[in-house]
């Protein structure tokens, strides 16, 4: 079992207390406003995500996918519950994220995969294949920043990519980032989520492209009310959420 | 994350910052040099013709000795802090070490001040300055610094996410510190009391101190003093790191 999280609840600070001047925090000594409000956005999930999954997971905004994500990674601590991961992680919820815009793309592709775990001889040697699989061979040594919106997004996702096809990790998330590429590309990405996780890798995607989901995810977690509502094959979970968000 | 792979993580980063930040300028890494060379020469005008002064031997050398260390330590801790503010995107979204982000901005100032430091020992030569094997001493000064900067960068980042007044704070400290660390005096000037305790207690005294002897007087350097020189500094990355370790898994929920 390569993901498990046993009885994880996640809270946040309402937004107003998280960071405030010294001042502020000194005139409210007093108020009723002191107690810190807490917001549970997950609450007590049970899990457990096999080897070899491709999970999709769907929800409506703010229920709380990104912090599922965030919690699998270890990016937040539970409130209480434990998470265990089996196998090294690979987590890029927000394509491009690290990544030095005014340089050129060889160096962000040396940048970027050391981020993502793949050494300078692996990068030398993969380097002619993200280029050629974002179809930047001629953008070399062009800067991040003069490039489209699309052709970042290309840019990082096929390194991505290339990490998932060398093994450089066991457990990849991902979180909305096919958004603005092109239909060829969309397609490509597509055809490597299928064929490129290996049995012991596991790839959890969140999005709201259902079309994308019901292609690259045989399976799929519905996140809402403050936890897991559904666990099993992504038109089953589709069907529900459709439901869901036609019951308001 | 091994060892191996986080030492090229952290090459890679710092490489990026460092050429995006000179992208970012037309004069580059000029602006460094210009820096503690324009301050130098103000200080030495203002007080060459003050007798306590005017007695030190390569007075311009001694106060640009003192400058660039001090620069070094308020750079690094306030970039730091700036930066890792800035990094909420990288943060939050990937599982890149959190220290690292501290490491790449001391990286990036220790690249500064080595390049400095070939700037003082060119001036020194020009200048006929006492070279000798005291110069060996001045890599554990080296060490030192960067081990003070860090671990001052480590406790400042750590709670900089959760008091956001904590900048305005650490600036305010940073004009202090200027005159409790021996920039333009020497700390024998101040004789003794409280003012001569605090610059004893600051540890960037005892590695300017050391710095000095080491790249402009020549001087016997007694084990003792660079023990004592690197004891402040040792204790300040033990604190930093502590610090940073108990509250960086609360960061990612308040940044």
């Amino acid at each position: 079992m390569a993901i498990r999280l046993s009885s994880v609840t996640k809270s946040f600070m309402t937004s107003s207390r998280r960071r405030r001047p010294l001042y502020r925090e000194l005139m409210s000594l007093h108020s009723r406003q002191r107690a810190a409000k807490r917001n549970v956005v997950l609450n007590n999930i049970q899990l457990e995500i096999p080897d070899g999954s491709r999970v999709a997971v769907i929800g409506r905004n703010g229920a709380g996918k990104s912090t599922f994500l965030r919690l699998i990674a270890g990016i937040y601590q539970p409130d209480s519950g434990v998470v265990d991961i089996d196998g090294r992680l690979c987590c890029f919820l927000e394509p491009g994220a690290g990544a030095a815009a005014s340089l050129p793309v060889h160096d962000n592709v040396f940048l970027y995969a050391a981020l993502a775990g793949m050494g300078y001889q692996e990068t030398r040697s993969s380097l002619p294949r993200i280029l050629e699989f974002s179809s930047l061979e001629d953008q070399e040594f062009t800067w991040v920043e003069h490039l489209s919106f699309g052709m970042q997004q290309r840019l990082f996702m096929s390194i991505l990519i290339e990490a998932m096809r060398l093994k450089r990790a066991e457990v990849f998330l991902f979180d909305e980032f096919l958004m603005g590429v092109d239909k060829a590309f969309r397609e490509k990405v597509e055809d490597a989520l299928i064929r490129f996780p290996a049995r012991n890798q596991i790839v959890l995607h969140a999005s709201h492209d259902h079309s994308l989901m019901l292609r690259t995810c045989p399976t799929a977690i519905l996140i809402g009310d403050g936890g897991v509502r559904h666990y099993g094959t992504t038109a089953e979970v589709l069907d529900m959420y459709e439901q869901v968000a036609a019951d308001g | 994350m091994n060892w191996r792979h986080f030492s090229y993580v952290l090459y890679q980063t710092t490489r990026a910052s460092f050429l995006s930040e000179e992208k970012n300028s037309s004069l580059g890494l000029i602006w460094h040099l210009l820096n503690p060379i324009l301050m130098t020469a103000v200080l030495f005008m203002v007080f060459r013709n003050v007798d306590r002064f005017s007695q030190v031997e390569h007075y311009e050398l001694f106060i640009l000795i003192g400058l660039i260390h001090y620069n070094f330590f308020i750079n690094s801790t306030t970039r730091c802090s700036l930066n890792f503010l800035r990094s909420r995107s990288l943060i939050l979204n990937t599982t890149v070490p959190r220290q690292l982000l501290v490491l790449r901005q001391i990286c990036i100032e220790g690249l500064t001040l080595m390049i400095e430091i070939l700037l003082v020992l060119l001036l020194g030569i020009f200048m006929g300055a006492n070279f000798g094997p005291a110069m060996l001493v001045y890599p554990v000064v080296f060490v030192g610094i960067l081990a003070l900067a860090l671990g001052a960068s480590l406790g400042l980042c750590a709670l900089v996410v959760f008091l956001s007044d904590l900048s305005y704070v650490w600036s305010l400290f940073c004009r202090v510190l200027f005159f409790i660390t021996p920039v333009f005096y020497a700390p024998k000037i101040v004789g003794e009391g409280f003012a001569r305790v605090v610059i004893d207690l600051n540890p960037l005294s005892g590695l300017i101190a050391l710095a000095r002897e080491s790249l402009l007087y020549g001087g016997r350097i007694e084990p003792s003093q660079v023990s004592l020189a690197l004891l402040g500094p040792a204790i300040v990355l033990v604190v930093g790191w502590l610090l940073f370790r108990t509250t960086s898994p609360k960061i990612p929920d308040y940044i």
